[in-house]
């Protein structure tokens, strides 16, 4: 009987200490709402906010994948346009467009609520979906032959977006593909903007800043630490940090230039992470460039910039290899003055047609080049005049002192035309050098006199 | 009982009874979902597209198309892309009118069979997907739920035979994945499987049609295995015009020389393309070559008799001698496979495949009065394309106004 009473009064106890733990582990609702109630929420707010945050519409810089070392590893600039009725219309111009280097189209796309609030462009558009597509329509371009396209791949891009961050007012919106992980971004235009001439502008600033046929370097000053980035004009520039090499440091980061409104934004696909655990937030990964010192400055408050390659030392040692030239009528890389010393040396010699600048054992040649008039027939000649010259890196400038021409044949072209002389004399200043748009790009030489800004000229 | 297990037992079951009802429940309120009789929203650009295949599909079969495409509702490991607007409108009413309509007025219950039969959904994918043997994928079936049809982009209605028409591109692959489907709820008669056994090649990619066909199978695909063999069947002798398919019963009764020719070296391979030049006598024995998956070079021609050197030894008319086998006759092969299935859709579903066959043709190729097809030089007159005279439109501008009048 006791043992009865025993079990009976355990089983009493435990039983009562079980209810209570029962509930122990149930939480209070962290959100107001559920799951499903936030989701649906967000996409009625992001559905609103694609179309209103942007009535001029979107830049798009998209990442199509997370590869860095093919030739599909670019990155591409789109612009598009989100209508309430779930149309988009979009705009781009680079290799893939199918019609041609410009391409529109319009289709649809819609935020869908998947495991989290997702951009999708779900049915066909030329632009964007030539990035996905496994099978390009003509193949008539180089790339488009690789193994890749055979294999039925494409170039693997995203169609659909996980809305990473799109705040309620904001003019940006940042996207993560949905299978390759890599995020794009889209900036809302600040005004009304034709499409083709948004992208022939966006064409020439890359011409001017990062020219493909002409290798540029710049450095990037991050955290007290200068890297440098070289090949920009391939668009999958190689970083590394200045005091190692490419090889064996560096890495290969795509990027897009856009301009959206009056600025002109470069992105990287990735941020430019060097440290050891590749987890710097400080990281730099957009800039935006200040025309006041020429430079890219980084949107995040790190202080980083791309800084251009001082041109002095550059065009020091371009010059002793390569000659700089123009055309005596090239009337938008000059002064009127210089134009018009140029045109009234042609009227005396009329197979005048251009001159060239070129170093040769530490004196600088200025080579005159025309025809002659020998034995019945026009022969190409040139005449050089020797200059010596001084280099100044610390201002960026260039002194030419004229010594005089450098043979016989230049003797005589001066002395037969007296509006040489002036021309020539123009040349023995002291100029400021630079990039003819930026020094981020030396393709071309530009040469400003320090004594009247009014006369320059630009060597190709 | 002793009165203390009496308590306990009491006791147990209280504590039960307590634990079930002592913590909170969430209070269950309305859906969260909005539930309006209308649930397309008219605003939308695609309101007369979703509006028609509502009222074309879903309400009347309980399908639903799906054309926006779902990312997730696609093989993961394949790149495809979707399908472009103006295409799924066309897929859909060419859908509902080559295939739809044809069942539900000739299968014995209507409707009612594309209610129990037809896939729930209908994915269109605008790409197609390719795959790592080098083909391509242009549609599937899942079981019998649904259908994806790809390749969607490259639909074109005025092109209906032929490598990227409308028949070897989307309406034969939704009717071989139908009889799928169909084969789900009535498996195919097994004897079938026992007429083409051993025959049956994974290999069948590289497989030409004439060897195909000569063994007894209406295309390559269905050399791969029964089950395809019996959709191959079925969706090809409804989508195959008469002549096409005359065509490959042609093929199908001859025996075929598939030669393999040596390419390790160019020399051996200069050689042997000599070779079977010399040998050929007219068109009919020279065949041509193909090369496989593998970098084969195979020459492929009909069986014929030759003498000792290989070339070709005609009667003494000077007529090519045909030669047989390897005792298949491909031709009695294909009839015999296709009285069963013309008797399996008769029994278990009520359709003439004849019937079947002639409405799907008479849909897609302009007759004549008699019944006849109409030609214009040899081919057949797409009626989908084909503009009348009178009216000024194509029958395909009848079809899409079905959806335009939406809009209004």
């Amino acid at each position: 009987m006791n043992m009865n009473k025993i079990l009976f009064a355990s089983v009493l106890l435990c039983g009562t200490a079980m209810l209570f733990t029962s509930c122990k582990n149930e939480e209070d609702d962290l959100f107001s709402q559920s799951a499903a109630e936030r989701l649906d929420s967000y996409k009625t707010q992001y559905t609103s906010q694609m179309v209103d945050n942007a009535p001029n519409g979107w830049v798009f810089q998209y990442f199509p994948n997370e590869e860095t070392s093919t030739k599909r590893s670019y990155g591409y600039v789109l612009l598009m346009k989100f209508f309430g009725d779930h149309r988009v219309a979009m705009a781009m111009s680079n290799r893939y467009s199918q019609t041609g280097a410009y391409a529109t189209d319009t289709s649809l796309w819609e935020v869908i609520t998947d495991n989290g609030p997702v951009l999708s462009f779900n049915s066909y558009n030329e632009c964007l979906h030539a990035f996905s597509n496994p099978f390009l329509e003509t193949p008539t371009i180089n790339y488009l032959t690789e193994a890749t396209f055979e294999s039925g791949e494409g170039i693997g891009g995203d169609y659909e977006f996980v809305i990473v961050d799109a705040p309620a007012e904001g003019k940006y919106v940042t996207l993560k593909g949905k299978k390759r992980a890599t995020y794009s971004r889209m900036l809302a235009l600040p005004e009304a903007v034709d499409s083709k001439q948004y992208f022939d502008e966006l064409s020439q600033l890359n011409s001017d800043f990062f020219p493909k046929s002409f290798t540029t370097k710049c450095r990037l000053i991050q955290n007290g630490q200068t890297f440098v980035v070289d090949s920009m004009s391939t668009g999958l520039p190689v970083i590394y940090p200045e005091e190692g090499n490419a090889t064996d440091d560096g890495k290969r980061i795509p990027f897009v230039m856009a301009i959206v409104g009056d600025k002109y934004n470069v992105r990287f696909r990735d941020p430019i992470d060097f440290s050891d655990k590749g987890n710097d937030k400080s990281a730099s990964q957009e800039f935006i460039y200040n025309p006041a010192d020429d430079t890219f400055e980084s949107v995040s408050d790190n202080g980083a910039k791309l800084v251009p390659i001082q041109p002095i030392p550059f065009f020091q040692a371009r010059l002793k290899g390569v000659a700089y030239s123009i055309r005596y009528d090239n009337k938008t890389s000059m002064s009127d003055n210089f134009s018009t010393l140029m045109n009234n040396f042609r009227q005396q010699q009329s197979g005048f047609s251009s001159i060239d600048l070129k170093e040769s054992n530490g004196t600088m040649l200025l080579t005159v080049h025309y025809t002659r008039y020998i034995n019945k027939r026009y022969t190409p000649a040139e005449a050089s005049f020797k200059y010596q010259v001084t280099y100044n890196a610390e201002d960026n400038t260039i002194t030419l002192v004229l010594d005089g021409p450098m043979d016989t044949i230049a003797s005589t072209l001066l002395a037969n035309n007296s509006a040489l002389q002036p021309l020539l004399q123009a040349f023995e200043q002291t100029f400021k050098v630079s990039g003819h748009a930026t020094n981020f790009s030396l393709r071309r030489m530009k040469m400003v006199s320090t004594t009247d800004s009014n006369m320059w000229i630009i060597f190709n | 009982m002793n009165i203390y297990i009496k308590n306990l037992i009491l006791a147990l079951i209280a504590i039960v009874t307590l634990g079930m009802t002592s913590c909170s429940e969430d209070k269950l309120g309305d859906t969260i979902f909005p539930a309006t009789e209308e649930d397309l929203d008219q605003t939308s650009y695609t309101y007369p597209l979703d509006a028609y295949l509502r009222d074309s599909f879903l309400i009347p079969y309980n399908v639903q198309f799906i054309y926006k495409m779902e990312d997730v509702g696609t093989k993961m490991q394949r790149n495809v892309v979707p399908a472009n607007y103006e295409k799924s409108v066309q897929l859909a009413v060419l859908s509902n009118y080559l295939w739809y309509d044809v069942y539900r007025k000739l299968a014995g219950e209507h409707e009612l069979f594309l209610k129990k039969y037809s896939p729930r959904i209908i994915h269109v994918i605008g790409s197609p997907s390719y795959n790592s043997d080098g083909t391509m994928t242009l549609g599937y079936a899942e079981n019998g739920i649904k259908i994806t049809l790809q390749a969607a982009n490259w639909l074109d209605y005025h092109v209906i035979e032929g490598l990227r028409g409308l028949n070897y591109m989307f309406f034969h692959t939704m009717h071989h994945e139908f009889v799928h489907i169909l084969d789900q709820t009535y498996s195919h008669p097994q004897p079938f499987n026992l007429i083409s056994n051993g025959l049956y090649d994974s290999n069948w990619p590289d497989t030409p049609k004439e060897l195909a066909n000569s063994r007894g199978f209406v295309t390559p695909y269905a050399s791969a295995e029964d089950m395809e063999d019996w959709a191959e069947l079925i969706s090809n002798y409804v989508t195959m015009n008469e002549a096409t398919w005359d065509s490959m019963m042609v093929r199908a009764s001859f025996d075929y020389d598939d030669i393999k020719i040596e390419v390790e070296n160019e020399d051996k391979f200069k050689d042997s393309l000599t070779k079977i030049r010399l040998t050929a006598v007219d068109l009919d024995s020279v065949g041509y070559y193909y090369t496989t998956s593998n970098y084969e070079v195979h020459w492929i021609r009909k069986m014929i008799r030759r003498d000792g050197n290989d070339r070709p030894q005609p009667d003494a008319d000077g007529n090519i001698i045909y030669e047989y086998k390897d005792g298949i006759n491909g031709v009695d092969i294909i009839n015999q496979k296709l009285t069963m299935a013309k008797q399996w859709l008769k029994d278990h579903f009520q359709i003439d495949l004849d019937e079947l066959r002639k409405e799907v043709q008479g849909r897609q190729y302009v007759t004549n009065p008699d019944g006849t097809y109409k030609k214009v030089g040899g081919n057949y007159v797409n009626r989908l394309s084909e503009v009348d005279p009178v009216t000024g439109k194509s029958l395909m501008d009848t079809l899409l106004e079905d959806v335009e009048k939406y809009k209004k």
